[in-house]
């Protein structure tokens, strides 16, 4: 009996400290909100804080990122292309009148903590729209919360076939594994190769994207003309890939595709350099970012990849954001910067488009987004997935050069290609 | 900090006092929590806090009265989450089917590991607590055609009584884990109170000593390594049902590192330790959300500090009440309060 | 190809066994896991990276690390175990307070480096060797040779110097050692230097053969190296050197013929044998409990 008094009083202990969790609940938000504010007013000037004051009502959008932990990187530059694109709409007057402020969490890149940031997030009522998660598997935990409380949600980089297939409240403003896998077809045949090695992350992404493509030369049978040598998986955190390497050069590859982040593939690509000065090497938009050229050095050169949004882009709005970006966060944007700078913008118009900032409105506003962004023309299918199409790029003196009108989108390839 | 530990021990005393007006209040209290708290997010961090009591009193269970110290206890929750996600996202069978084969599943790993650290000496078995991890993680990743590989388990039914479909949302899952949280601590209690328990402990005392009394050694490790994994299954059952969607990534060696800090910092061999510790160390990082990149710095801190000041854990040295001798044996002439004897401080 | 790949497998191990002997020497005295080490390790490495990128070079860099390392390793002992041990207390809080620290150093660097991945310079390139149809690059070559040359020297020192045999005498019975005249309080300063030491060379060496440093690098490596140890007989200096090799081969082995997901879990299972069949580890000592 004593013993269950006493287990009973652990509980008990456990419940004041929540009664005391539970009313300072409000202030560490309190606290963000504040210094979120204090950021911003510091990138838009005084402007920005008189809008405050004078107008009664205020937009709230949340951003969930990793700001701590592994991939803390992604998750605070994603943050800075969000703050740009609130400011610029700010600056302009808001929407509707009204200013719009971000409150932005941290989920570390956990299922566990995302699973709680989200519900934190759907009981603030003052919460409009949600945009973030990096991880596709995190993003996944997330999701189920946000639409099992009808908050409209765009991802800006989980990439999980069926991330926007739980509900009418998931969006995503990036590539699918399909453009991906299309993408790297496309340039296998625009560089004359035929034996392709690829080499993924056993990861959603890295299975999908293999799969992918597999199903897909198998579609196009005797129409495409490369074959595919070896495919292979790692485990995430790997570093030494000699082994890895020595398999690629058994099998004769001529060229080396990737989908797997920068962190991992440039040391692959340096790897097998020391080994093969020839092979070709085929990255994905993970791979397009300042960090990736620094990391990989003069081992890049020659590297080539699909992404659905570059930085030099000639695009009057791409190099105005680039200039921002490299102003407030001391880099180039990466493709994942200007994946959620357009989902902020998709929600915006929607907001404005409904006249309200209420939950509901944008869910019904949401799907008729047509427009201009930085990663090309923002619109949503049915499942809530936006086309993308890519632009192909090379790395040429430790830059990214554009090698324009050579990637088609899908339908356009294969209706070239002559099948279907 | 003697003068602290000494006020918190006396109002440690204080509430032991009048524990039977605070307690049934409390317990009262912890009931109505989803009718007062609104606040979905607390409710959400409550039931994140009932799963790591019932880890950390399944880890309890091998740390704490067997002594010994495991490193890949995620590794049995991730088989009681998949056992019972995937029964019911492939199967659709009601949780309550499916919780009991994350129960199994969970004691599936323990008898694995069991077996496996049968005959290795403690320092070993976390060795081989961790090599298990990694090898249960492979299978989840590499076998795609069952537990789909790294695209993780989608859509996994929620628990259903009587056409009341329990979510987060309506407090059914805070219930459910007070439950089950109350379940792990009654079974850890029974095993405490057992023949089996005091054997468990003569064997965490001295494991020769023990065989040489006749104390079927082997078989009581096995024993208690199952137990052990079937509580963990049973938190990860409850888990792949909150989150309705689990992958591989979600049961990392953090997670295991966790579980064993918090057993360490609640003070090992104490059940109202463990939950105190998951309360504390669980909602620490909510509340200390502020502090972002500090926090694991923090946790770090408060770890060392622990250790050095009060290595027997938060509430590890709380039981002074004499060891329960069975009927007929008498202590040999001790004082009431002087009943502090290694065992009585140990077990509690 | 299986040549290669065992070469491979080989250079690999010696990264771990690097990594290993540190965990090795602090456990054959102290009895303690060190898992800090894997941080430290990583510490080290970015302590390198820092004098490297204000230009000072290489040789220098290496210097301040292993000075630097070597200090932290020390003061993790005197600040937070050597206390621990005066109390008397349970071998289980050693553990947790280095686990403690291990959570600091990392997330310390963290946020002092972020969490991106930095390059770090090449260590040697004087192109591929090729021999028996195996190409091995240069980077593998030397960092065999150097891991060995680090590792017979460590040998040297703790068998046929003075330090060494006190060292050897502290790990056979710390109070018949003190009464003998060695001031065991020392010996084990200066193995908690030495084993700081040897994560700074690994982390300088592992760096440039990646030519990358972050400040997780530490947990992967660390388990590796951990069970490396464990394989080898952890105490003993060459089982750390041949558990390294087999877990390094095993694990190119089964990037080969499995594939690469079942990389860590190859090298576990092959941990999880060898533990079933030799509890002690392939050159550990079998402790007989006197009664």
């Amino acid at each position: 009996m004593k013993k269950v008094l006493s287990v009973m009083l652990a509980m008990a202990m456990m419940l004041t400290l929540f009664a005391g969790c539970g009313g300072e609940k409000d202030k560490p938000a309190d606290g963000e909100t504040k210094k979120v504010e204090a950021g911003e007013s510091k990138d838009s000037g005084d402007d920005g804080e008189k809008a405050d004051s004078s107008d009664g009502g205020e937009i709230t959008l949340a951003f969930v990122g990793p700001q701590t932990g592994d991939n803390a990187e992604y998750g605070k530059s994603m943050k800075a292309a969000i703050h740009i694109a609130i400011d610029e709409w700010n600056e302009k007057g808001g929407v509707n009148g009204q200013q719009i402020k971000l409150v932005d969490y941290d989920d570390a890149n956990t299922s566990e903590q995302a699973a709680s940031v989200a519900q934190k997030i759907v009981g603030d009522e003052s919460v409009s729209a949600v945009i973030g998660h990096f991880s596709s598997g995190v993003a996944m935990t997330a999701s189920e919360v946000y639409e099992e409380s009808g908050i409209a949600y765009i991802s800006g980089s989980a990439a999980h076939v069926d991330l926007t297939k739980i509900g009418d409240c998931i969006y995503r403003n990036n590539a699918v594994y399909a453009t991906d896998a299309n993408t790297m077809l496309q340039i296998v045949q625009y560089l004359g190769l035929k034996k392709i090695g690829i080499l993924n992350p056993n990861s959603d992404a890295g299975v999908a994207v293999t799969t992918e493509i597999q199903n897909m030369m198998e579609a196009y049978g005797d129409k495409y003309d490369a074959e595919l040598v070896l495919a292979e998986l790692y485990e995430d955190g790997t570093v030494d890939f000699s082994a890895t390497v020595s398999k690629f050069e058994e099998a004769g590859v001529e060229c080396v595709y990737s989908s797997g982040a920068y962190a991992q593939t440039a040391p692959f690509i340096k790897q097998y350099r020391e080994k093969n000065k020839d092979v070709q090497f085929i990255m994905s938009a993970a791979c397009f970012s300042q960090e990736f050229l620094e990391l990989a050095g003069a081992d890049a050169e020659g590297v080539v990849l699909g992404t659905s949004f570059f930085y030099e882009s000639s695009d009057e709005a791409v190099k105005a954001f680039s200039e921002k970006f490299n102003e407030v966060y001391g880099s180039n944007p990466s493709t994942f910067c200007g994946q959620v700078y357009d989902a902020t913008y998709a929600i915006l118009y929607a907001i404005e488009k409904g006249g309200s900032a209420d939950r509901a409105a944008i869910l019904e506003n949401l799907p008729s987004t047509d427009f201009q962004g930085v990663t090309g023309k923002i619109t949503f299918d049915e499942e809530g997935n936006c086309p993308k199409q890519q632009v192909l790029l090379k790395v040429e003196g430790g830059k990214y050069v554009e090698i324009p009108n050579v990637l088609k989108s899908q339908t356009d390839y294969e209706k070239e290609l002559g099948v279907q | 900090m003697g003068k602290l530990s000494s006020v918190y021990d006396s109002f440690v005393d204080f509430i032991l006092k009048h524990k039977k007006i605070v307690l049934p209040v409390f317990l009262v209290l912890l009931a109505v929590v989803p009718l007062v708290i609104k606040s979905q997010y607390v409710i959400r961090v409550f039931c994140l806090i009932g799963i790591y009591c019932i880890l950390t009193l399944s880890l309890n269970l091998i740390a704490g009265y067997m002594g010994q110290s495991s490193m890949g206890h995620a590794a049995l929750y991730m088989m009681g989450a998949y056992f019972s996600g995937l029964l019911g996202a492939k199967l659709g069978w009601p949780f309550w089917i499916t919780l009991v084969f994350g129960i199994l599943g969970g004691a599936l790993g323990g008898l694995i590991l069991g077996f496996a650290t049968m005959k290795l000496s403690a320092g070993y078995l976390s060795v081989i607590t961790l090599a298990f991890g990694e090898v249960v993680e492979m299978v989840v990743l590499n076998w795609n055609s069952v537990t789909n590989g790294p695209l993780g388990v989608r859509g996994i039914p929620r628990p259903n009584l009587f056409g009341w479909e329990l979510t987060p949302t309506n407090g059914g899952f805070y219930w459910l884990m007070l439950v089950l949280v109350i379940v792990a601590v009654l079974v850890s209690m029974c095993v405490v109170n057992s023949k089996f328990g005091r054997a468990v402990r003569a064997i965490k005392e001295d494991e020769l000593a023990a065989k040489l009394m006749g104390v079927h050694t082997a078989a009581y490790k096995v024993q208690t390594i199952v137990l052990s994994g079937a509580m963990a299954g049973m938190a990860g059952a409850f888990y792949a049902s909150m989150n309705r969607y689990i992958d591989a990534a979600t049961f990392s060696f953090d997670i295991s590192m966790t579980i064993l800090c918090i057993v360490i910092f609640g003070g090992m061999g104490s059940i109202p330790g463990m939950i105190v510790g998951s309360a504390l160390l669980i909602s620490f990082p909510e509340v200390l959300r502020s502090l972002a990149d500090y926090r694991f710095v923090v946790y770090g801190l408060l770890l060392i500090l622990m250790m050095r000041f009060r290595p027997q854990g938060l509430l590890g040295g709380l039981s002074r009440r004499p060891y329960k001798l069975p009927a007929g044996v008498s202590r040999p002439g001790k004082p009431e309060d002087g009943g502090g004897t290694e065992e009585g401080k140990k077990v509690s | 190809m299986i040549l290669e790949q065992v070469l491979n497998g080989v250079m690999l191990g010696m990264v771990y066994a690097l990594i290993a002997v540190g965990y090795s020497l602090v456990f054959g005295i102290l009895k303690l896991l060190n898992m800090a080490h894997g941080s430290i390790y990583a510490f080290g490495a970015h302590m390198a990276l820092f004098i490297v990128s204000m230009h000072f070079g290489l040789l220098p860099a290496f210097l301040f690390a292993i000075l630097t390392t070597g200090i932290i390793s020390v003061l993790m002992d005197r600040i937070i175990l050597a206390p621990l041990r005066a109390k008397n207390a349970p071998n289980i809080t050693a553990l947790i307070s280095v686990m403690g620290v291990s959570y600091i150093i990392q997330n310390m660097m963290m946020i002092i480096f972020d969490s991106t991945k930095k390059t770090f310079p090449k260590l040697f390139d004087f192109g591929n060797v090729t021999f028996l149809g195996v190409t091995l690059t240069s980077t593998q070559i030397a960092m065999f040779l150097i891991a060995l040359a680090f590792l017979v020297l460590l040998t040297v020192v703790v068998n046929y110097t003075k330090v060494g045999l006190a060292m050897r005498a502290s790990r056979e019975n710390a109070k018949a050692a003190n009464m003998m005249g060695i001031d065991v309080r020392r010996i084990v300063t200066f193995t908690f230097f030495i084993s700081g030491m040897c994560a700074a060379v690994a982390g300088v060496l592992v760096s440039g053969y990646y030519q990358m440093v972050y400040s997780t690098m530490g947990t992967e490596a660390g388990l590796k190296g951990f069970s490396a140890a464990v394989l080898g007989g952890i105490g003993v200096l060459h089982g750390s050197v041949v558990g390294g090799i087999i877990i390094g081969v095993a694990e190119a082995l089964a990037v080969t013929y499995l594939g690469g997901s079942f990389r860590s879990a190859t090298a576990y299972i092959v941990l999880f044998i060898v533990l079933l069949i030799r509890p002690s580890g392939l050159f550990g000592k079998d402790n007989i409990v006197k009664v």
